[in-house]
């Protein structure tokens, strides 16, 4: 955790910043700047045929060859700097993934685990982030700050190799200060399973939860949490209490090629007790998340990421000879369809299948 | 391309291991035109079935088998893995094994009448509660060639009576990485019973079946219950698991050791060397909790850890000679269990 905030820090303090700051903006109506154009990169865009070669290779040879997909449009500049963000992400995958690695899991090199994953969520969004350039839909929108307080709705069905599941979410949040207060409270439809979970965040840098749009969404934030999970059908109660910092870096701060698309990166420590037949396990957790997204107009974003915990519903993914060693993947869209309403749609794979529908009320905003 | 497609194929499976559950149930079934064996639970892999010949590797100190023959006709049998003082009942009546051969592979040449047999390989004290001792182990992989040096110690251990293994026998779960398997297995004088783990997977799991049996399987011996469940995709299918809360309910009042090859949960949490989900890891041990099991073995990770999983006893122990974790001075090793009734005590011995 120590080492993924200095990295953000390093990055969010050096990275030169190409767009206004300011923490807050315009509404709705008018948006901040026609994305592109305000940094005068405006241009003829690439062929069809060359956009669609340029994607394939991103996909392709974009996972070894970083920036080939940008490079292939034109944008050389974009395609140079994510290379060097991927090469500090392998530098620092191998920083912390080799001593590990090396030492067949030895305890005391587990501390590098977070620069370990700092390192692999640089070489994967920015592999995202190529492709997103290659596909043109990194020039998309601008940021939107949360709602100064907010509830939400949520339906969920879970699929794990032991059960189906319909789920409902209750949850509600509220910015004071640089405070932002959190709970909610899951429960499936038979009541087997039940979650309840407190966070409370202390927003350290990025603009305050007015619900507008703003030039920059960039933050680092620093996130308490405590969770009590209870299955009867697993006959498990366990109680969490979590740790982590999360940092989101809008890249156009890393080049303007990059406007309307962002990298988001956490890590953090949880310790568990578990309850089994009044025998009690503590245990640990390592807490990691990397993701790419893209605003969407001014209206919301989307997001690809991994999820390095395994103590969630969704598990790690089944990852052949790697099981157990690998996290979860999943999507999300958030969508403001209306000034005081937004909708959340998010899919989890890892262990199991997990579809999250939510409606989220925005209040505070005008 | 093929990186994305393979992502994709990872992410639409949650259930990598059922067909090898499925693939279990046809261990231990032959059927040539002049014989048919079936052994109960899968406890041997039929190695050879030909004409007068039944070739075995079993996976327990007792096996049992229907042996139907059309026509009557002299047999070898030949139950490789088995202990040295094995004995062939067939009908209720006792063979010995011929005197010759390598002290695992037991051999009896039998006259069999046409019709339906009841065939048992065992020790004559396999049912007689008393205490004893076997021995455990996992995680040989890279050091395959040099695993007789292990091999011979635990011959010398005495009286020990067979070894148990939490897989990764091999590294990469190769024809000839088995085969040298085999021969290195000529330097144990007790059996050697296994389940596979997440490297004999490399390979596929058909070579071990059709090799050692069953990945997921339960036996007794002594009044001791012994259940190995295949966790080589770092979970339990759901298929193992029901299996294993059949047998949770038949050893209920009996002694228990449950060994599978990746811990359900890793005593260093944030190491996550353990199941993909750990939401089915707590399930797992909530259910060996309320199956009254005495011991979990683990292998995987490759140094020594002693802990307590859900108020079970539980040893990490993978030093078959896979390369060992650096900087905890602890190498190729393997446990001595002197097992009387619930009390287990567990004696670590070093090989380098």
């Amino acid at each position: 955790m120590r080492w993924s905030g200095l990295c953000l820090t390093l990055v969010l303090a050096t990275a030169p910043a190409h767009a206004d700051t300011v923490p807050a903006g315009p509404p709705l109506a008018a948006p901040i700047m026609a994305p592109c154009e305000a940094d005068g990169c405006k241009r003829e865009g690439p062929t069809k045929l060359r956009r669609t070669g340029a994607v394939f290779a991103s996909v392709t040879t974009g996972l070894f060859v970083r920036g080939v997909g940008s490079y292939l449009i034109g944008e050389k500049r974009t395609a140079k700097r994510l290379a060097l963000v991927s090469a500090f992400g392998l530098g620092a995958a191998l920083g912390g993934g080799l001593p590990v690695g090396i030492s067949g899991g030895y305890p005391p090199t587990l501390p590098l685990m977070p620069v370990l994953l700092v390192g692999a969520g640089a070489l994967f969004t920015t592999w995202w982030a190529d492709i997103g350039v290659a596909a043109g839909v990194s020039t998309l929108g601008n940021a939107r700050t949360q709602a100064p307080w907010s509830i939400e709705l949520a339906t969920l069905y879970l699929s794990d190799p032991y059960r189906q599941a319909g789920l409902g979410r209750l949850g509600g949040r509220i910015e004071l200060g640089r405070l932002d207060l959190g709970a909610s409270y899951l429960l499936d439809a038979e009541n087997e399973l039940r979650t309840g979970e407190a966070n409370v965040r202390v927003r350290i840098f990025g603009a305050a939860a007015t619900g507008e749009v703003v030039s920059d969404g960039s933050r680092l934030i620093l996130r308490a949490g405590l969770r009590g999970h209870e299955d009867d059908g697993d006959r498990v109660d366990t109680t969490t209490a979590e740790l982590a910092l999360i940092g989101r870096l809008d890249l156009h701060r890393l080049d303007r090629g990059l406007r309307g698309a962002f990298i988001e990166m956490s890590s953090g420590i949880g310790v568990e007790r578990v309850s089994h037949f009044g025998d009690h396990d503590n245990s640990s957790i390592l807490l990691g998340t990397f993701s790419w997204g893209v605003y969407l107009g001014n209206r919301g974003e989307v997001q690809l990421f991994y999820d390095h915990r395994r103590d969630s519903m969704v598990g790690g993914i089944a990852a052949g000879r790697a099981a157990g060693f690998v996290g979860s993947l999943g999507a999300s869209l958030d969508w403001m369809f209306d000034p005081k309403w937004a909708a959340h749609l998010e899919v989890d794979v890892g262990n199991a299948w997990l579809t999250t529908v939510a409606l989220r009320y925005r209040g505070g905003t005008r | 391309m093929r990186a994305l497609l393979f992502v994709t194929l990872l992410c639409s499976c949650t259930r990598p291991a059922e067909g090898r559950a499925e693939d279990e149930l046809a261990v231990g079934k032959a059927e040539i035109a002049s014989a048919t064996v079936e052994v109960k639970d899968g406890l041997a892999a039929i190695r050879d079935l030909s004409d007068g010949l039944l070739d075995l590797w079993c996976g327990a100190p007792a096996i049992q088998l229907a042996f139907a023959v059309p026509d009557a006709g002299d047999w070898t049998i030949i139950a490789r893995n088995s202990l040295s003082d094995s004995q062939l009942i067939i009908d209720g009546a006792p063979f010995d094994r011929t005197p010759d051969g390598p002290p695992t592979v037991a051999t009896f040449r039998v006259a069999l009448a046409a019709g339906n047999h009841t065939l048992r390989v065992a020790p004559p004290d396999a049912d007689r509660i008393e205490p004893y001792r076997i021995v455990a182990m996992a995680d040989i992989q890279t050091a395959l060639p040099i695993v007789d040096d292990v091999f011979e110690m635990i011959s010398a251990v005495p009286d020990a009576r067979f070894v148990t293994a939490m897989g990764d026998i091999t590294e990469r779960g190769t024809i000839e990485e088995y085969e040298l398997f085999d021969r290195q297995l000529t330097t144990l004088t007790i059996p050697f019973y296994t389940t596979l783990g997440n490297h004999e997977l490399w390979g596929g799991a058909d070579r071990f079946f059709g090799r050692f049996g069953r990945a997921s399987f339960h036996f007794e011996f002594k009044g001791t219950a012994f259940t190995f469940a295949d966790s080589g995709d770092a979970g339990i299918d759901p298929i193992v698991e029901s299996w294993i809360d059949t047998w949770l309910v038949q050893a209920i009042d009996q002694p228990h050791i449950f060994l599978t090859h990746i811990p359900p949960i890793d005593p260093v949490g944030l190491r996550y060397g353990a199941f993909r989900s750990t939401r089915d890891a707590r399930r797992l041990l909530a259910r060996l909790a309320e199956g009254h099991v005495d011991l979990t073995l683990y292998g995987h990770i490759h140094t020594l850890i002693e802990f307590e999983n859900a108020g079970i006893p539980a040893f990490v122990s993978g030093g078959g000679g896979a390369e060992p974790m650096r900087g905890d001075g602890i190498d190729r090793h393997f446990l001595i269990l002197d097992l009387d009734g619930p009390t287990q005590t567990v004696t670590v011995v070093r090989v380098d």
